[in-house]
């Protein structure tokens, strides 16, 4: 069976580095399948960072530090708007579950007879009340729409 | 985390970081920008505090899964755009940098780097990729003979 690693790999990845093979490094790793492969992926991955030099081209500190501060705000921002988001689909579901009732009961209104239905839903106590509650949501629930998409869902872009 | 003692940090991690992201990906703008990303990440989320050694390895992680976000977009899986200048043949090993790295997939060249320019240890590289330590030996031992594979049949020509 194979071996996949050997414990004399480091040294002989160092030894890239260090460029000091000593005699008998370089014995074992001509003996040592998992070191000559080591050694020679090695060479690779080390020559191509010696050939990617990086020293002048890390941005500037203060520019990442700006970047992290505004998208901190930004994701502040975004939690504190997050029960107002929560608020707006409730009362969207909570209108659209009043019309439901609504028009539930007005069905079961016209099914037993028409006009007197009619008359009974809306003249009765129940009736009114539920038409000025939906009526209220209605309203309070479009102007939350209304804000958010006018700023954005609350959430300034950066 | 003061400002102040995000420079020092930043100062002290991200030469090596960016290395590994320009040399993982081949560009030196993807590999800033990630770099970048990798900073603004870290201080959004304000992990508790750590000591050198585990911010390295967290940053490397934060990087590494920035790396695989955009494979898996698959934004550029290829090894590309390193100057031309920069690129030649090693006399002794008669490596070809380019193709040799070019060759190799993503995780490989992530691994091979993590392992052999940072000089990672298995239960390090673990750490900084999620993945499982016997996972990692496995990997590394794959990407290793894979790229230790690429250089045979030049080096049998020469």
């Amino acid at each position: 069976m194979n071996r996949i690693w050997c414990e004399r790999e480091t040294d002989v990845v160092r030894s890239l580095r260090t460029g000091l093979l000593s005699a008998e490094l370089r014995d074992h790793v001509l003996s040592c399948v998992v070191c000559a492969e080591a050694r020679s992926a090695a060479q690779v991955m080390l020559q191509t960072a010696s050939l990617l030099r990086t020293e002048d081209g890390v941005p500037a500190a203060g520019l990442v530090w700006s970047r992290a501060q505004a998208r901190k705000r930004e994701s502040d921002q975004k939690r504190a708007t997050r029960p107002l988001i929560v608020m707006r689909v409730l009362s969207a579901v909570y209108v659209v579950l009043c019309a439901g009732w609504a028009l539930h009961s007005f069905w079961g209104s016209v099914s037993m007879e028409l006009l007197s239905g009619l008359n009974a839903f809306w003249s009765g106590t129940v009736g009114l009340g539920a038409a000025i509650a939906l009526l209220a949501i209605a309203i309070g629930a479009w102007y939350l729409l209304y804000d958010g998409r006018r700023s954005g869902a609350g959430i300034p872009s950066t | 985390m003061s400002e102040q003692e995000f420079r020092s940090l930043y100062d002290a991690t991200a030469r090596p970081i960016l290395a590994y992201l320009v040399g993982v990906t081949g560009r030196k703008d993807v590999g800033e920008d990630l770099l970048q990303e990798t900073y603004c990440r870290f201080l959004v989320r304000q992990p508790p505090s750590m000591n050198v050694d585990e911010t390295r390895r967290y940053l490397f992680r934060i990087a590494t899964n920035l790396l695989r976000d955009r494979w898996r977009r698959r934004d550029d899986e290829s090894w590309q755009e390193i100057p031309e200048h920069g690129f030649s043949l090693d006399i002794d090993a008669q490596i070809d940098v380019r193709a040799a790295m070019g060759a190799l997939k993503p995780r490989e060249r992530e691994l091979l780097w993590l392992a052999y320019v940072e000089g990672m240890g298995h239960a390090e590289i673990a750490a900084a990729t999620g993945l499982r330590t016997i996972s990692v030996r496995m990997l590394l031992f794959r990407a290793r003979r894979r790229a230790a594979g690429l250089l045979l049949p030049k080096r049998e020509t020469v």
